[in-house]
């Protein structure tokens, strides 16, 4: 007999009055029947009661979601996220490091490398300024050749050397420094000669070849001239060079962070610049800088609460944030191009409010170029259905910071 | 803000050809009104976890290439999504017809209704464990009517439109459907019975 249309219909209540009572007295009379609709309720009770089994997981949604690109709904991610509880493999964790360090080290590598390059050349053009050997050999050549085709008119050499174009202290002609090829006959020193360039009155039996042993004598108005820039103390020196700096500097940083208590899940997807910051910060004085903050992380948040039924629910989630914010920061102290400093910082993102603190160093690794590192503890409070929650992490930062 | 819960299918479909933000708040009430409904058509359908997962998603992004386009008004959920899923199962085992049974241990269970009664939990496994056996004894279409009405839980005029036949007729097959499977086991009912 086909009694389960009976059994629907009564279920769905679409039974009339008559129709439910010959239901009800063959529900007592027929045995049958009876134990039939035992059997139709006992199938569809199963079904009913296991019907999540068959609910897709969050790997398959979140799948679904990337390939559309939107992002997952907070709620509904984070009660099936906690279906991935200790899905964490080994070398997750690792790998998420080594895929968010690559793009930084990357930045840094190009950085540096520019900077370097462009350093070297400079480094090269003080040092033509600055040394009197290149000067000297390739004037001596240009020189040389005119030489050789003049009479001797005279025994008196006398060289003038362009040194640099810095003005040094107490001396008007400081640039010039003054050499004489010491000769019994010709001791005789001409006037210091303000031309900027290389002059050589010389007889003709100058000999290249013969090693020079002219001797360098200081003009006693000059003072002591350092070829060193790094180590110029004189004050115009350093007005000049500051007049070029803006008093920004710019910051790139990647971490390493753990949360506070230790994930259990993992993201869903990671963003490609995740754990990297970027900083731009402008130095009121050589203690303190204020800056913007700019960066992208997880944070790992685990809490509980209740759905409009009054169920309760843990939620574990891990969700990718664009945080920003301002920092201050404060370096007490330079002592041989380390600088410690602290550091507060206050930043927003669409899920809450971040306060962090945090300590640490940075070394000049070149003149407007140091590396930073720094240790780091993040809070993050949020509110979930008018309840504040809150997440919390530790994170190495390491990084480059420029001043432009 | 909308409580796009409170609209109606079309009304959601026709918001997937809008701007992102809104486009996704609309994928996310119909995926969570339809997908556990579809993927269990796909377990069933596929009778391979990873073929079903695969159907799964095929199908959703299928659905909202279509819906994108404009083309919602002649959309009618959930029916077109397992007409979908259908379709896509059906060039899928025109290619390769390799099939592997499914076992109710691979099934990932989630969780049950009750889950303070443990004893609940397990008659309940068992009991569906012998529905899906029960299942394989069913011809074709009597057996995706069974599952598009109680696995996944449609209309009987859904199932009409999936399947293209009268809701009289899968109406009749359901019940049927259901009689076998209580035939079938009701020598295992009796016996949880005593």
């Amino acid at each position: 007999m086909n009694h389960s249309q009976s059994y629907i219909d009564f279920i769905e209540g679409n039974l009339a009055p008559d129709q439910e009572l010959q239901f009800a007295q063959n529900l007592a009379t027929d045995e049958e029947f009876r134990s039939g609709f035992k059997g139709f309720m006992e199938i569809t009770n199963s079904i009913n009661a296991n019907a999540s089994t068959f609910a897709p997981t969050i790997a398959e949604t979140s799948s679904i979601y990337q390939k559309l690109g939107y992002a997952l709904p907070n709620a509904a991610g984070t009660a099936i996220l906690t279906n991935h509880i200790g899905k964490v493999t080994l070398f997750q964790k690792p790998l998420q490091f080594i895929l968010t360090a690559i793009p930084t080290a990357l930045v840094t590598f190009i950085i540096t490398w520019l900077l370097l390059h462009n350093g070297t050349q400079i480094g090269n053009s003080e040092q033509v300024h600055t040394t009197n050997t290149p000067v000297i050999a390739s004037n001596l050549t240009e020189s040389a050749n005119s030489i050789q085709n003049k009479p001797i008119e005279t025994q008196t050499i006398v060289k003038y050397i362009y040194v640099n174009n810095y003005p040094v202290v107490n001396s008007q002609n400081a640039d010039i420094v003054e050499t004489t090829q010491q000769e019994p006959q010709t001791s005789e020193i001409s006037e210091i000669n303000s031309d900027k360039d290389v002059r050589m009155n010389e007889n003709s039996n100058f000999d290249l070849a013969t090693p020079d042993n002219s001797e360098i004598i200081i003009n006693p108005q000059l003072s002591y001239v350092n070829n060193s820039l790094s180590q110029i103390e004189n004050p115009q020196f350093n007005t000049l060079s500051e007049r070029k700096k803006l008093g920004l500097s710019f910051e790139i940083r990647n971490a390493a962070t753990w949360n506070l208590p230790k994930e259990t899940i993992s993201p869903s997807y990671l963003s490609k610049f995740s754990n990297m910051a970027l900083s731009l910060f402008y130095n009121f004085n050589r203690q303190w800088a204020l800056g913007l903050d700019l960066r992208q992380e997880t944070f790992f948040l685990k809490y509980d609460s209740w759905d409009e039924f009054q169920q309760q629910y843990i939620y574990e989630q891990q969700p990718n944030f664009v945080s920003y914010g301002i920092v201050a920061r404060y370096s007490p102290i330079v002592y041989h191009g380390l600088k410690p400093y602290i550091q507060a910082n206050i930043s927003r993102n669409n899920f809450g409010v971040i306060t962090r603190a945090n300590t640490g160093l940075q070394y000049e690794l070149y003149p407007n170029f140091d590396l930073t590192v720094n240790l780091e503890y993040s809070y993050l409070f949020f509110n979930h259905q008018n309840t504040m929650y809150n997440g919390k992490k530790i994170g190495l930062n390491y990084g480059i910071n420029y001043k432009f | 803000m909308n409580d796009y819960k409170k609209y109606d299918d079309t009304k959601l479909c026709a918001l997937l050809g809008e701007k992102k933000s809104i486009s996704n708040e609309a994928f996310n009430v119909l995926y969570s009104r339809y997908s556990a409904k579809l993927k269990s058509y796909c377990l069933f359908r596929t009778e391979n976890r990873d073929e079903a997962e695969e159907l799964h998603q095929e199908t959703w992004l299928k659905f909202h290439s279509y819906a994108v386009k404009g083309n919602c008004k002649s959309i009618v959920l959930p029916a077109y999504l397992f007409v979908i899923a259908r379709n896509l199962n059906i060039d899928k085992h025109r290619i390769a017809n390799n099939k592997n049974l499914v076992s109710i241990e691979s099934i990932n269970y989630n969780g049950f209704a009750d889950p303070l009664n443990l004893e609940s939990e397990v008659e309940n496994k068992e009991m569906l464990s012998i529905v899906m056996i029960a299942l394989n004894q069913l011809s074709e279409k009597s057996k995706e009517t069974f599952i598009l009405r109680w696995f996944s839980g449609l209309k009987y005029s859904d199932i009409s439109e999936i399947t293209n036949e009268s809701v009289d007729c899968i109406k009749q097959r359901s019940s049927r459907a259901m009689d076998e499977i209580i035939k079938i086991l009701k020598p295992i009912i009796i016996e949880i019975n005593k």
